[in-house]
């Protein structure tokens, strides 16, 4: 056998995998970006929350932990940045014990540094965390100030002007979720969005991904799947208003374009398997031939 | 021939049951003579007061559409026709928008048509009603109200009725005014099931001057002790176990039954004699939950197995765990398979060890394992997350043959790619079954299958009168009302 | 008996528990179950954290081979345990209290919260004269009046919280050693928390330094090692050897192409992707244009596949629990009759 047929025959997987480190690294290293389109799934929610009248009540919740956080705060914060962007009011809360504090961070990182005139209490609100899992959900779609008597920090529902004439979340125009796990999406579809009617947006891991598409379109009518739907939605957002993804002086705000940075070395390395997969059935046939020669 | 006949006969029967059992759920029929315009009668109010609720929530209206028109004729109330031709016509719109930026206005247009239901029923009762909440432990009252004109807030007040006992109204609650809405509040602090009730609601105006708009009768705070919402449920629930029961007899009776091969239990004995050739262990990971988990424990019945076969073959097996529970309920299992082996003397308990709780401090710990050991056979039987490719690929590294059985569908991909045989959802709960070859175990595995062909009836007929619906356009006919059924109440999805 | 009465328990347990299931008024069962298995979970604890200690112990002892890495899990082991045990480096919850006493029989009991802008202080006094009234004083400022009831128990809540327009802004120049009075009751000097008030993991001490520094990054590392591992088992496994792995190939092009802007480019001359099509052979196009290929194929195939397999799970977890539960399958008990 040719000895560099041998060779890859016997291809010691450590090559693999300093090609893989090679394909994450240098993107990262020299900022490699692509163009990204948005697909249709990303295309609906973006013009759902366009196309709301202002004022519109949006329920973002977001049921993520630190763990899965490089790969859902994009989305998070390009929902949130659209939502003020629209003067929707904004109504957040957690299903995770966490989930607060990717709130907090959120609200800091959108709304206090690009909408600080957007007031706590009027303009938008942070329910908290309460345990129950779909439990939580199934109170809040009838009764919401049975479970929350207060807000994350502690003032009373009926003293906040957003929620004191707020019955339950039936009367919310748009739900978004932010999953990685249980409880998530799944829920929120199952006992809030297809008995209420509520139009439901989930943005999930890409692991989850799949578990999800079963309900799209008729139960929820758009998903950003993993860092590739929140770098089209960042791109979606970016073309409709500039000022998203570049501050006055033209400069980018990397804080903003988290996704479409990740999608970087996602790309690359998506291109390193492609080209390894090619390569081990060229190695495959070469191999047959080579055997069927001897 | 006689026996499956029985058996087929047996299932028909369970099944019949569906209907005249389903029948039964419907509500009790009204009591009292039909009034002139309003209902006086407890009975028809506790019912009157639940319908309401429920047209209010939107839960179930089918069924309290039904509910409300039987009432309110029932006590001389009447609509027009048209007016509850209406409300259906708007009830099959939403239900059947696909258009999700219409389904909100088809939503609120259903709600429209559905208020002058509601106001003839609020009509018909007093202005504060109250009614046990269905459907659960008896610690919740339900109470209604009709909006006052000019109120800023609503007092809700409650009395503990005690036989014999000096008792206080006690403010409950404060509401604030919704507009063009009744009022519905779930009580459930410090309600005790068998214990009466009675509210008081008072509307309070811009100047704080109160008025008192109803006072309920008693009301019982009472615990269902069967949730009829399950009843389609529970029947499937008692047909599956049923044929399970059933089949399991059979072959008891010697019943001949035929399970298909599944290569990936068929590779186990070969498995293990090829660690006992290569001098080499054998490596066993239950998953990293613990055994409340329904995985953990078919993993370690599997365990059981396997660990017999290598006592039988003098091959070593470790077992290293993420649960304490699972390490010593998986020492008791390999102790026991030596034992039944009749190597009692080869069983060493430091084999099966517990590594830690952390997912990824346990995926280093096993790899570790493997890259030390470097085991010629490893069984992955239970629940895993992200750490099933780090295993499957280091084993893969290291040389040994691995057989994978998980039901977590995430993680099947990555172990069917990665491993040399991978047991499939079902296949891995039937491993156990399948690997002892026992009669009565191998009838579940038939009964099981029962479940599934009703699953695909379900499905098949489902999808058929679906299409027929959407094609034919025949959701106004008895081919609509059929599938409505299936939707709302076989599979009990609840809504509307 | 040693097999029996596990069987009769785990059979009581699931009867109850599928009870508890269809009945409300037994509902409570099930949360008591699973408390139960919480507690037995928990005690099993012990049983691991020995277990794990032993067998290091023993590699170490014995100096087998490895024993070195033994030993830093122990010392990793005992570290941590005591950093979290004894709260190395953690401060006192953020705040002030005292206990109130006086001549008489009266005690009191002041709390002061401090949590960012919103500082609390509970005042609690018990024993007092019933219906007797008294001024509050911190320092030489009244700050409200107590009413002792009936039984007598007195208590005052002073908040500062701007969000509300609470006044109270006094309360941020409380010190360590101001005075609190309650009349002339009863009266205290105001302290800092103790340390072992604090939260374990609070930011700043040992066990949130390990946590956060240790920890994590090692268990961010092997998560990331995934990436790897992905590729190697790509390599390895996707080779063209039947009919089903083509299909295998072929839809693991697709998805990794349509996944990133690779797919988008090529069949980019397909469609429009700003506009829908406009007619049935642009309709045809537009289904081969990657991205949306990749969508039908996760929408049809990838949905229809995990349905079917969801559902064989279920019924799966149904009949092995039904075994199991029936005593039928006994193997994870260690039966005899496994």
């Amino acid at each position: 056998m040719n000895p560099a047929l041998k060779f890859l025959v016997h291809l010691d997987r450590r090559w693999v995998f300093l090609l893989m480190a090679l394909a994450v690294m240098i993107p990262i290293i020299w900022r490699m970006e692509f163009p990204e389109i948005p697909t249709p799934l990303v295309r609906t929610v973006f013009d759902r929350i366009e196309s709301l009248p202002e004022g519109s009540r949006i329920l973002l919740a977001f049921d993520y932990d630190p763990g899965s956080e490089p790969e859902l705060q994009p989305m998070a914060s390009a929902w949130t940045w659209h939502c003020a962007k629209k003067k929707h009011k904004l109504y957040f809360l957690a299903l995770w014990p966490v989930g607060p504090q990717m709130i907090q961070a959120t609200v800091d990182s959108v709304l206090k540094r690009d909408y600080p005139q957007m007031r706590y209490g009027e303009d938008y609100v942070n329910l908290g965390y309460k345990s129950g899992n779909e439990g939580v959900i199934k109170v809040v779609v009838s009764n919401l100030k049975e479970l929350y008597t207060t807000d994350h920090f502690g003032t009373a529902i009926n003293d906040i002007p957003l929620t004191r004439d707020l019955v339950n979340i039936r009367g919310m125009d748009l739900i978004l979720n932010v999953s990685a796990g249980y409880p998530g999406t799944k829920e929120w579809i199952q006992y809030a969005s297809t008995p209420y009617n509520i139009p439901i947006a989930g943005g999930c891991t890409g692991v989850q991904a799949p578990l999800l598409y079963p309900y799209i379109p008729n139960q929820m009518f758009g998903l950003l799947g993993a860092i590739k739907g929140a770098a089209e939605y960042e791109k979606a957002l970016s073309d409709q208003y500039p000022e998203y993804a570049r501050d006055a002086a033209g400069k980018r705000r990397p804080e903003f374009t988290k996704g479409i940075e990740r999608m970087g070395p996602q790309l690359i390395a998506h291109c390193v398997v492609l080209g390894l997969i090619v390569l081990g059935n060229v190695i495959l046939a070469l191999h047959r031939r080579a055997l069927r020669a001897a | 021939m006689r026996r499956r006949g029985r058996l087929v006969e047996g299932l028909i029967a369970g099944l019949g049951l569906l209907l005249p059992v389903s029948l039964a759920a419907q509500p009790p029929p009204m009591s009292g003579a039909g009034g002139a315009g309003r209902i006086r009668e407890a009975r028809d109010l506790q019912e009157a007061w639940e319908v309401l609720s429920g047209l209010i929530s939107g839960e179930r209206l089918r069924l309290h559409l039904a509910q409300a028109r039987a009432l309110l004729e029932h006590h001389g109330v009447s609509l027009p026709a048209a007016e509850w031709e209406r409300v259906h016509q708007k009830l099959r719109a939403r239900d059947y928008e696909q258009n999700p930026d219409r389904r909100k206005t088809a939503q609120d247009e259903l709600t429209a048509a559905v208020d002058p239901i509601k106001d003839a029923l609020f009509a018909a009762l007093p202005a504060v009603g109250a009614f046990d909440a269905p459907n659960d432990d008896g610690t919740k009252l339900i109470v209604l109200w009709r909006p006052h004109a000019g109120a800023q807030q609503y007092l809700v007040e409650r009395l503990d009725v005690r036989p014999g006992r000096q008792t206080n109204w006690e403010q409950i609650r404060t509401a604030a005014p919704i507009p063009g809405s009744a009022f519905e509040l779930t009580d459930d602090s410090r309600i005790y099931p068998s214990h009466r009730y009675r509210y008081r609601v008072s509307a309070v105006d811009a100047q704080g001057q109160r008025t008192l708009l109803g006072e309920t009768g008693e009301v019982t705070a009472t615990a269902q002790w069967f949730n009829f919402d399950q009843l389609g449920f529970l029947i499937f629930v008692l047909v599956l176990c049923g044929a399970v029961i059933v089949y399991i007899q059979a072959a008891q009776r010697g019943v001949r039954l035929t399970i298909r091969k599944i290569a990936g239990l068929d590779a186990v004995d070969e498995a293990v004699g090829r660690a006992t050739e290569m001098g080499r262990p054998i490596l066993f990971v239950p998953g990293i939950q613990d055994m409340n988990d329904i995985q953990t424990v078919a993993g370690l019945i599997v365990l059981g197995r396997v660990a017999r076969v290598a006592a039988e073959h003098d091959a070593q097996i470790e077992v290293p765990t993420s649960r304490s529970l699972v390490m010593t309920a998986a020492r008791e299992t390999v102790a026991t398979s030596y034992l039944n082996a009749g190597r009692p003397d080869a069983y060493d308990e430091k084999k099966i060890y517990y590594v830690t709780d952390e997912q990824f401090g346990y995926v280093a710990a096993v790899t570790g394992t493997m890259v030390r050991e470097k085991p010629a056979t490893c069984f992955y039987m239970g629940s895993f997350f992200a750490e099933s490719l780090i295993l499957a690929e280091t084993a893969n590294l290291t040389g040994s043959i691995q057989i994978a059985g998980t039901a977590q569908p995430a993680q099947l991909p990555f172990f069917v790619a990665a491993c040399d045989y991978t047991l499939i959802g079902e296949e891995f709960f039937a491993a156990s079954a399948y690997l002892s070859g026992e009669p009565q175990q191998l009838g579940s595995l038939k009964g099981q299958d029962v479940g599934k062909l009703l699953v695909m009836l379900f499905v098949f007929v489902g999808t058929v009168l679906a299409t027929l619906v959407e094609t034919a356009e025949w959701r106004h006919t008895v081919v609509g009302d059929a599938l409505d059924y299936m939707v709302q109440r076989v599979l009990n999805t609840g809504g509307g | 008996m040693k097999r029996t009465v596990p069987l009769i328990i785990t059979f009581l347990a699931g009867v109850v528990l599928i009870y508890a299931y269809f009945s409300p008024a037994a509902a409570g069962l099930s949360d008591l179950s699973l408390i139960h298995f919480d507690i037995l979970a928990a005690i099993a604890f012990l049983l691991g954290g020995g277990n794990l200690l032993r067998m290091h112990g023993e590699k170490v002892y014995k100096q087998q081979a490895g024993w070195g890495y033994s030993l830093i899990a122990i010392v990793a082991f005992l570290t941590t345990l005591g950093f979290g045990l004894c709260k190395v480096g953690v401060t006192g919850r953020p705040g002030y209290w005292t206990h109130l006493t006086g001549a008489g029989q009266a005690v009191g009991l002041v709390n002061l919260d401090i949590a960012d802008e919103r500082h609390t202080l509970t005042l609690t006094v018990r024993r007092a004269e019933p219906g007797s009234t008294h001024a509050v004083r911190l320092g030489q400022r009244e700050i409200g009046q107590i009413e002792v009831d009936r039984d007598g128990r007195g208590d005052l809540v002073v908040k500062y919280d701007p969000p509300k327009k609470m006044a109270g802004e006094f309360l941020k120049s409380v010190r360590e050693g101001d005075t609190l009075a309650v009349g002339a009751l009863l009266q205290g000097t105001l302290q800092r928390y103790a340390p072992i008030t604090g939260d374990y993991n609070q930011n700043g001490s040992a066990f949130w330094f390990m946590y956060e520094y240790g920890f994590r990054p090692a268990v961010q590392t092997t998560f990331a090692m995934l990436a790897f591992y992905v590729a190697s088992a790509a390599f390895r496994a996707f080779r063209a050897r039947n009919i089903e792995s083509v299909l295998l190939l072929g839809t693991a092009f697709v998805i990794l192409l349509g996944r990133t802007f690779v797919g988008a480019w090529i069949s980019q001359g397909l469609v429009d992707p700003s506009q829908a099509p406009q007619n049935t052979w642009e309709q045809f196009l537009s289904f081969w244009y990657i991205p949306n290929l990749t969508g039908w194929l996760m929408s049809v195939f990838n949905t229809a596949g995990n349905r079917a397999i969801m559902i064989g799970i279920a019924l799966g977890i149904a009949a092995t629990s039904l075994r199991v539960l029936l005593g039928i399958d006994r193997s994870y008990l260690g039966s005899e009759k496994g």
